[in-house]
C-alpha cells in the first residue's frame, strides 16, 4: 500500500535513516591519527611536534588523543626503526630540484612569486555585471590536461557562485568566492565553470581553463602506479639550514607519489617531516622518524614539506616534484 | 563531544545530498578532521552548521568526483539492462524502500535546491542556520525552499503513480 501522505511518508523515512554503529570509533582512530596520533593498527609513526604548532593547534590535538585513548585504544605508536636501502639513495645534497641543499639559502619559487603578486594586485572597479543567460556553451569532456585554477576575484560587491559545467551540462555548484578573494581548484582544461552572481544568480562569467604547456593528460594522471620520489637522507653531520619561509607551497597537479625519509642520525634524535599547505603554511600534521628509521609516506608529486630536528631547526626543503599547472584568471 | 553529538545528523545529510555509502565515510572523515582543524575558530552553539557547511562542500566535491571518474571509466553503451526499479506486487513498503525512493525523488533535484530542502524538511534547520550553512540570505533560502518543495512535491506524485501503476 501506498502511504495516503507519500511526500511526507518519504520525508519521514530519512529522519529513521542511522548509519553503523562502528563507524563512530573508525572516525575517532582517523581524526586522531591525521591530527597527531599514531594508529594503534600499526600505522607508521605519527605524533605531534609540539614546537611546529601553536598552542592552540597542541590543545586540540592533544584533547582529541586523550579522549581517543580514553574511548579504547588509540595509543601514540612509535616510528618503525627497519631502515630501507634501495639502488636509488641519494644524499640530501645531491637531490637537485628535489630539495634545497643542506646550507643554502632558499629562493621563493615561481608559484610563491606569482601568488604573491596576484595577492597584491590593485582591486579594479566592479565589473561583474550579469552576461546575457544562455545554454552553456561546452559541457564537460572526458580527456583532457591537468590544470590548477587560481581565480581572482576583482569584484569589489559582487560575491560569485562558481559552477562547473558537467558532462550532462547541468550546472554543479563548486564554491562561493567573495570580492578580493582567490579560489583555487585542480581540474582539467576540458571542463567548463560558470559564474553567477551569489545573490540574483544571474550569469556573470563563463570559462575554461587554458591547457598549459606540458600538463600530463588525463589518461597518465589516473593510471599507473605511484610515483617513487628519491629517498631523503639525513645524516649525522648535516647542518641546519637557514630558517625562510617555505620556498614552494602544495600544489595540485601531481600524481600519487611515495615520499621516503631516511634518518641516519644515531645521537642526532627524532626528525619531524612537516607537510606545508597550499598556502605555504607548515600545518599541524607531522610525521615523526626516529634515529636509525626509515619513514615512507604516501603523498602525491604536488605536495611540499620541511624536515625539521627535534629541537625545530630546519633541516631541509622537501619541493613539488610535478609540473606547476596553475593558471590565474580573475573574475570578470 | 562533537562526534557523539553530531555524527548521525552529518550522516544523514552526506547521505541525503546524494553520497553512496560507501562515500559517506570517506566524506564523514574529511568533515570532523576540518572541524578538529579550526576547532577554536567556532563559536559555542554553531558547531553543527560549520559541520554542515563543510559536509555541503565535501559532498559536492565527492559527487563531481564520481560523476568525473565514471564518465571516465564507464561507457553507457557496455551497461547491462538495468532492471525495472519498479517494486514487485509482493514488496512492502517499509522505511527502507521509503529512503530509496525519497533519493530518487532528491536526484531530480538540483543541487542548490536539494540541499536548502534537506537542511530545512529534513533536518529541521530553521532559515537562518540554513543561511548560514550555505552562505546565502534568508531570502534565497525562503525562494529556493518554496522552489525546492514544489519540485519534490512534483516528482513524488509522479512516482507514486508509477509505483501504483507497477503495483496494480
Amino acid at each position: 500500500m501506498i502511504p495516503e501522505d507519500f511526500s511526507k511518508a518519504l520525508l519521514r523515512s530519512a529522519r529513521n535513516d542511522a548509519p553503523l554503529d562502528n563507524g563512530k570509533a573508525r572516525l575517532l582512530a582517523h581524526v586522531v591519527q591525521t591530527l597527531g596520533g599514531g594508529g594503534a593498527a600499526g600505522a607508521a609513526g605519527v605524533t605531534v611536534a609540539a614546537q611546529a604548532m601553536t598552542t592552540a593547534k597542541v590543545a586540540a590535538a592533544l584533547a582529541l588523543v586523550a579522549v581517543a585513548a580514553g574511548a579504547g585504544g588509540y595509543a601514540l605508536a612509535p616510528a618503525p626503526s627497519k631502515p630501507v636501502e634501495r639502488a636509488s639513495d641519494v644524499t640530501l645534497a645531491s637531490r637537485g630540484p628535489f630539495s634545497t641543499p643542506i646550507g643554502a639559502a632558499p629562493v621563493p619559487g615561481p608559484l610563491v612569486a606569482a601568488a604573491k603578486a596576484l595577492e597584491t594586485a590593485p582591486v579594479a572597479t566592479d565589473m561583474c555585471t550579469p552576461i546575457p543567460e544562455a545554454a552553456p556553451a561546452k559541457c564537460s569532456t572526458a580527456g583532457g590536461h591537468t590544470v590548477t585554477l587560481a581565480l581572482r576575484s576583482t569584484c569589489t560587491t559582487t560575491t560569485v557562485d562558481i559552477f562547473w559545467v558537467d558532462f550532462k551540462c547541468q550546472e554543479v555548484f563548486s564554491g562561493v568566492l567573495a570580492p578580493g578573494e582567490t579560489w583555487n581548484q585542480e581540474t582539467w582544461d576540458s571542463h567548463p565553470f560558470r559564474l553567477r552572481d551569489h545573490a540574483t544568480h544571474r550569469l556573470v562569467k563563463e570559462f575554461v581553463a587554458p591547457q598549459v604547456a606540458g600538463a600530463p593528460d588525463r589518461e597518465k594522471y589516473l593510471k599507473g602506479p605511484p610515483t617513487e620520489l628519491p629517498v631523503v637522507v639525513i645524516r649525522e653531520g648535516d647542518a641546519p639550514i637557514a630558517e625562510a619561509p617555505p620556498p614552494e607551497c602544495t600544489r595540485g597537479g601531481g600524481r600519487a607519489a611515495t615520499l621516503h625519509v631516511r634518518n641516519e642520525r644515531k645521537d642526532g634524535g627524532m626528525l619531524a617531516l612537516v607537510t606545508v599547505d597550499s598556502k605555504c603554511k607548515e600545518s599541524p600534521q607531522v610525521w615523526r622518524v626516529e634515529p636509525g628509521a626509515a619513514f615512507d609516506m604516501p603523498t602525491s608529486e604536488g605536495s611540499a614539506f620541511r624536515i625539521r630536528d627535534a629541537s625545530g631547526a630546519l633541516l631541509a626543503d622537501v619541493l613539488p616534484t610535478s609540473l606547476d599547472t596553475t593558471t590565474y584568471l580573475t573574475v570578470p | 563531544m562533537v562526534i557523539d553529538s553530531h555524527y548521525d545528523a552529518v550522516w544523514r545529510f552526506l547521505r541525503r545530498l546524494g553520497l553512496q555509502p560507501v562515500d559517506v565515510e570517506d566524506a564523514l572523515q574529511k568533515v570532523f578532521v576540518v572541524f578538529a582543524q579550526r576547532e577554536t575558530g567556532v563559536a559555542a552553539g554553531a558547531e553543527r552548521s560549520f559541520l554542515f557547511a563543510s559536509a555541503l562542500r565535501i559532498a559536492s566535491d565527492a559527487r563531481r568526483k564520481h560523476a568525473a571518474s565514471r564518465e571516465h571509466l564507464v561507457d553507457t553503451e557496455d551497461l547491462p539492462e538495468q532492471a525495472d526499479p519498479a517494486p514487485s506486487v509482493e514488496d512492502t513498503i517499509d522505511d527502507r524502500r521509503l529512503r530509496r525512493w525519497l533519493d530518487d525523488v532528491l536526484d531530480t533535484l538540483s543541487d542548490e535546491h536539494r540541499a536548502v530542502l534537506v537542511l530545512v524538511d529534513l533536518e529541521e534547520q530553521t532559515m537562518a542556520d540554513a543561511s548560514s550553512v550555505l552562505g546565502i540570505p534568508q531570502g534565497t533560502v525562503a525562494s529556493r525552499l518554496r522552489r525546492a518543495r514544489e519540485v519534490f512535491e512534483a516528482a513524488a506524485s509522479e512516482l507514486r503513480a508509477r509505483v501504483e501503476k507497477d503495483t496494480r
